[in-house]
């Protein structure tokens, strides 16, 4: 879908987004669009004209354990890690029968600690979460994950997390470069609620601490972001899951 | 030697050569290969044992390599293991610190409302979702039969409410949660008892807690919370803290209850109060009519009594001039004592009159300026006589500022006789009486003070009323009305004056009496 919205707007467009939740319950969601109620749609909002955009991705979480690699992988699911069904790389540390657990718990625990996927080592990892477990024991995610990579299990501290929040801002602003900053949209993913609780605050405030305390802020919590990636000198949308997107829009 | 001879020659030398080497250097060259043979055969030998070394070593290491990643691993369940932990507690922690936050907020909204109504408007579905649940439900007992009715419901819309009312009215909600009188976790597992698969169905809830809620010690009520996400199960610790709100409800509710008590009771009072004083004024209006007919009567009277008495005064006069017929002494003093009488009778038939007319507002006084100094010494002039008769002194006192009033001036003279005159009769031989006059702000102040006999604490309060008469020696020898002080009184409050007396007995007695500026 992603790749359908680029192959339109071109690839030096800036695509970045949030997919909308359920308060967790994982079963169904629900989207706005002028006066109407969508579920399983897209909605979108094209800016135009004279602004500058800047926007910060971040996620803030860590890989665990020992690397793995995706040895079977179709469309959006995870199929085999290390030549066995995907959910026993959770199984394996949480040592418990993944699909004993409740609807949604899969969601709620790869909420707390997703996967992370290998990209342009040592530094960078895409997180995801599993929606659901397959019956043959894969895992569906949000979006694809090639074969081939090495995969982790990844964990994050409030620390981690809130400090992700500041350099997305950071990312965002430097890319505003002299520009005004005139307003920010922040998609934050709701695991990263979950992990932080009362503290939810301190990361809004660290961004606040960066683009100015009295630039007006909105965003929602989100079950996925998109964002652009810059690679090689060209621009692909990417999607995780976990982390913060920092859009600022600014008067050139 | 050509080409071709060199070449013979050198085939011919290759070919004599061989026989040579074999008979002569073979054997030494022989062992010479043998040997090179063996080391050859040794090197590589070695060769391949040291590179199966290394391939055991490469092998060691990676297994090393391994058993790390594997023990790395093991740390990372460890690891995943603390950090669920952590992460349950950190949970249960910000779900009682937001719980608690919001009962402290409530706390504080209902101690301070004072009627049951408002309290319950204080508990919101903000409120309870602050304390981290998804719905809620306040029983209130109601009615002679203390049915446990529905008092406030939350997170329900018009199509679950009547799933609500139906559990409430099921007799499963009273066997799991009001026959106990305490507080209840229910939660709807599949090992759960048929009642609370039952009521957690009608409430919509996946788990639910019911606490009582105790108004003066005994069960009034309960307040049931529930979450209908099976990852928001209810807790001991959520039992916990509603426990600590249904205190503060039910300790509000008693407060509210005893302020309303008080105010009902406040208000019966006050209107209670209002009632008499509207008997009051009733009686007022009463006695102020039955004032207005003695007045109306004591008025018809004297006019009555007046008519009559001149004819007797006039047939007196006329028997005592002697036009018809000589009178001899006797008769002639009876006659007299006739028309003394009569003159007593007309002037107390007079100050009668005087005094309706003024309290019934039928005379009006005429306000005229009139000089201080030039009012008190007509008055001076008048009752000079009767000072020489009695040997009295008479001291006028007018203090500079008070030079001109406006008053009715006949009525004012008639003020000073009368004072004058009662301080004549109460008077000695020998004393002495002052008459003052000053000013101050609002008005004029005029004494008149005596070295007489003065008035009893007793009677002064009464001296002001009618047909009053001080009860001392000389007022049994003095003749008089009672009526002079009441009109003196009337006469003053006409003119919007005050009148007070001061007296000491056997000191003397000062009459005080104040007109406003305004006149």
């Amino acid at each position: 879908m992603l790749r359908g919205i680029q192959e339109i707007l071109g690839t030096g467009f800036p695509i970045a987004g949030g997919s909308a939740g359920d308060d967790l319950a994982f079963t169904k969601t629900y989207q706005f669009y002028n006066d109407k109620i969508l579920t399983d749609s897209t909605v979108g909002a094209l800016f135009g004209g004279s602004i500058a955009i800047g926007i910060g991705a971040k996620q803030g979480w860590k890989p665990l354990g020992k690397p793995r690699t995706i040895t079977g992988a179709r469309s959006n699911a995870i199929a085999t890690i290390d030549n066995q069904p995907a959910v026993s790389m959770y199984e394996s540390y949480f040592g418990t029968d993944m699909r004993d657990l409740e609807p949604g718990g899969i969601g709620r625990l790869t909420t707390r600690y997703p996967v992370g996927i290998a990209w342009h080592l040592p530094k960078n990892y895409l997180v995801r979460t599993a929606l659901r477990i397959l019956d043959d024991g894969s895992l569906l995610c949000n979006a694809e994950s090639p074969e081939g990579s090495e995969i982790h299990l990844m964990m994050a501290t409030q620390n981690t997390i809130i400090e992700a929040a500041r350099e997305a801002a950071q990312e965002a602003k430097e890319q505003l470069g002299a520009a005004k900053t005139l307003c920010a949209i922040v998609l934050e993913s709701v695991g990263r609620q979950q992990l932080l609780g009362l503290k939810a605050a301190d990361a809004l405030h660290n961004i606040q601490e960066i683009i100015g305390m009295d630039t007006p802020l909105a965003g929602f919590y989100t079950y996925g972001e998109q964002f652009p990636l810059h690679h090689h000198a060209e621009e692909s949308v990417c999607f995780q899951n976990q982390s913060i997107v920092v859009i600022l829009l600014g008067e050139p | 030697m050509s080409l071709r001879n060199r070449v013979l020659f050198g085939l011919s030398l290759a070919a004599i050569l061989p026989i040579a080497w074999i008979d002569s250097v073979a054997p030494l060259l022989l062992g010479a290969s043998l040997l090179t043979l063996a080391a050859v055969a040794w090197i590589c030998l070695f060769l391949l044992e040291s590179h199966r070394a290394q391939t055991q070593q490469t092998a060691q290491e990676l297994k090393k390599l391994r058993d790390g990643y594997d023990t790395m691993d093991e740390h990372a369940k460890l690891i995943v293991k603390t950090d669920l932990e952590l992460h349950r507690t950190q949970t249960e922690l910000d779900r009682k610190i937001t719980g608690l936050y919001a009962l402290h907020k409530l706390g504080t909204l209902l101690t301070r409302a004072l009627d049951t109504d408002k309290l319950f408007g204080h508990i919101t579905e903000d409120i309870i979702l602050d304390l981290g649940f998804e719905k809620g439900i306040i029983l209130m007992q109601d009615g002679q039969n203390q049915e446990y009715r529905c008092r406030a419901a939350f997170g329900y819309n018009d199509k679950t409410m009547p799933n609500v009312q139906a559990a409430l009215t099921s007799p499963a909600l009273h066997t799991l949660c009001t026959a106990s009188g305490t507080t209840t976790i229910v939660s709807r597992q599949e090992e759960a008892a048929a009642e609370a698969q039952q009521i957690a169905s009608l409430l919509d809830v996946s788990s639910f807690i019911s606490v009582p809620l105790l108004i003066q010690n005994a069960v009034s009520g309960y307040l049931i919370v529930g979450n209908a996400a099976k990852n928001r199960r209810v807790s001991r610790s959520d039992a916990e803290l509603l426990s600590v709100l249904a205190n503060e409800i039910g300790a509000a509710i008693d407060n509210a209850r005893l302020y309303e008590q008080l105010w009902k009771s406040h208000r019966d009072l006050e209107a209670r109060i209002q009632e008499r004083t509207r008997e009051l004024a009733k009686a007022n209006e009463e006695l102020v009519r039955m004032n207005k007919m003695k007045s109306d009567f004591v008025s018809a009277v004297s006019h009555e009594l007046r008519t009559p008495l001149t004819s007797i005064k006039g047939y007196a006069n006329i028997l005592m001039s002697g036009k018809l017929g000589d009178v001899n002494d006797a008769v002639k003093e009876r006659l007299g004592k006739i028309d003394k009488h009569s003159n007593n009778l007309t002037k107390l038939i007079n100050d009668l009159l005087d005094i309706a007319r003024i309290e019934s507002g039928r005379v009006e006084m005429m306000p005229k300026a009139i000089a201080v100094k030039d009012l008190i010494d007509g008055v001076a002039d008048l009752i000079k006589p009767q000072l020489k008769d009695k040997g009295l002194s008479l001291q006028i006192e007018i203090a500079p500022d008070a030079k001109q009033i406006t008053a009715d001036v006949s009525q004012i003279e008639r003020v000073f006789i009368n004072l004058l005159s009662n301080a004549i009769k109460y008077t000695p031989k020998g004393g002495s009486i002052l008459v003052r006059a000053s000013s101050n702000h609002t008005g004029y102040r005029f004494d008149v003070a005596d070295t007489g006999v003065g008035i009893g604490p007793d009677d002064l309060p009464k001296l002001f009323q009618e047909f009053f008469r001080a009860n001392n020696q000389t007022s049994h020898e003095q003749q008089g009305t009672g009526l002079g002080l009441s009109l003196v009184k009337r006469i003053i409050e006409a003119h919007r004056g005050k009148i007070w007396v001061e007296s000491q007995v056997n000191k003397g007695t000062t009459f005080s009496f104040t007109l406003p500026k305004s006149g």
